[in-house]
């Protein structure tokens, strides 16, 4: 009897073991569906009303830091190179990182602004508790092929979701902005101070341009 | 040149290429990371995009811009089809030696409906009807089959590529029945004409994203490289088909490699 209580129990409970677990990463999946959609809500709205850019590129700047681990990125980016950097490096770059981020995507963000832009959620996927992927389809008016994107949302160590990485149709944002730091400073001898001044002079650059467009 | 003589090279390269192929094959894939450049002929392929982009913004890119400019989007985009349509026998081909029947049948039915209901293939009326696009070429193929990409390699004029991508394309271009029908016809004239609108509509299409690379990129030649090997890793995958729904875990890649990973746990 007691052995067969025991068993029971035993099996009872490894039951329940073996169906939480996904239970609890699925509840992550369906939180990070919840989180993209809001993000996605807030930035549609933003694309059909017709502020002014300045207006628009707040909001923009509010959506990044409010949805994105832009620090994290930043650091990922750097790959190998983040160990070998000095603090002081470490310092410039991740500011500069932020406003490369900022210029180059709020240019982006400006020219889908006007249209009527679809994201719909079609699935997702959690690894665990922290770390999903929800994947979504953008539709454009002009195109009758749907955008395939990918969201890696993760929870950061304060349990604030954040989006770390974006992959259209299967490219990774965050893998290709590596590939493009990276090979920067291997041509610059190594050297993280090359990609520093080449993501200063680019982003003076752009920020110059986006003055003179707005004149 | 007359004709036998013609045909007896046609042979002649096929079986070179199936030769390539089966060399290729026989090296096992090893799956490599995304993130290594896998470059060796970084200076050689240097040069090369440095004369794809003269070429670029010499012939390509102005006529993509006109094209863009003359021709209103409807009519671009039934362009796009018509041509995506004329791929299809290609893409049937691919999908039937990667054994995928459910996509096989889909390329079927797209191209009866496209080439009817679509007239000539201008509409995409088998999208609505659930027969979803989607590409394959023999790169693809020979990547199911096991062989390995090799390094990568820029081709003057084609671009970004690989040596299984290379045997794949001339493979792919000498298996369309099209491109046959005009060899063995004397309508090279077509052939150039097609790859020709080809290559302006492939231009125009991508547009906003190579300007995007153009501007933004501090490197364009990394952003380029990292692109398209990303790209074809899903396109082998069949990241953007109906297969990702069957197979959620083949179309999530949780080894990719994603920030909030490593050391970035440590020290916010």
């Amino acid at each position: 009897m007691m052995t067969r209580r025991f068993f029971a129990t035993a099996f009872l409970c490894f039951t329940i073991a073996l169906s939480s677990a996904p239970v609890m990463a699925k509840d992550f999946g369906k939180e990070a569906e919840s989180f993209i959609q809001t993000m996605a809500d807030k930035a549609m709205a933003s694309f059909r009303s017709s502020q002014d850019s300045q207006t628009r590129n707040i909001e923009f700047r509010n959506l990044l830091n409010e949805g994105f681990d832009v620090r994290a990125i930043g650091k990922w980016v750097l790959g190998r190179y983040w160990r070998k950097a000095s603090e002081a490096e470490k310092e410039d770059y991740l500011k500069l990182f932020e406003d490369f981020i900022i210029v180059t995507y709020s240019k982006r963000f400006e020219d889908y602004s006007g249209e009527n832009i679809t994201l719909t959620v079609t699935e997702s996927l959690a690894k665990n508790d922290q770390d999903a992927i929800v994947r979504s389809q953008i539709e454009r008016p002009q195109s009758s092929e749907p955008i395939l994107v990918d969201w890696r949302v993760k929870a950061n160590k304060d349990g604030e979701k954040k989006v770390v990485d974006v992959l259209i149709a299967g490219v990774s944002m965050s893998q290709t902005q590596r590939a493009e730091f990276v090979s920067v400073i291997k041509r610059g001898g190594g050297n993280v101070s090359a990609l520093i001044d080449a993501l200063r002079t680019k982003t003076a650059e752009l920020v110059s341009d986006v003055d003179k467009a707005a004149q | 040149m007359t004709k036998p003589v013609t045909k007896k090279n046609w042979l002649k390269k096929i079986s070179g290429i199936a030769a390539i192929s089966v060399i290729l094959a026989g090296c096992a894939s090893q799956p490599q990371a995304v993130d290594e450049d896998n470059d060796p002929l970084e200076g050689l392929n240097r040069a090369v995009f440095g004369f794809n982009q003269v070429i670029d913004t010499w012939f390509l890119r102005p006529a993509a811009t006109l094209y863009r400019g003359l021709m209103p989007p409807p009519i671009q985009e039934g362009i796009h089809n018509m041509l995506a349509n004329l791929s299809s026998p290609v893409i049937l081909l691919n999908d039937i030696l990667q054994g995928e029947g459910e996509r096989a049948g889909d390329t079927i039915a797209r191209f009866a409906i496209n080439s009817t209901v679509g007239v000539l293939g201008f509409g995409d009326p088998a999208s609505e009807m659930g027969y979803k696009k989607h590409k394959e070429d023999f790169g693809q193929t020979l990547a199911v089959w096991g062989a390995g990409e090799g390094p990568y390699i820029v081709l003057p004029i084609f671009g970004p590529s690989n040596p299984r991508d290379t045997v794949g394309l001339v493979v792919d271009y000498f298996t369309d029945p099209i491109n046959i029908w005009a060899n063995n016809t004397d309508r090279e004239n077509h052939m150039i004409g097609r790859s020709i609108v080809s290559a302006v509509d492939s231009r125009a299409y991508y547009y906003d994203a190579i300007e995007d690379i153009r501007t933004n990129s501090l490197d364009p030649y990394a952003s380029y490289r990292s692109f398209y090997r990303q790209n074809r890793d899903a396109e082998i995958m069949n990241n953007d088909g109906p297969k990702a729904k069957k197979a959620p875990n083949l179309s999530f890649d949780y080894d990719a490699p994603a920030p909030g990973d490593e050391e970035l746990t440590e020290a916010r």
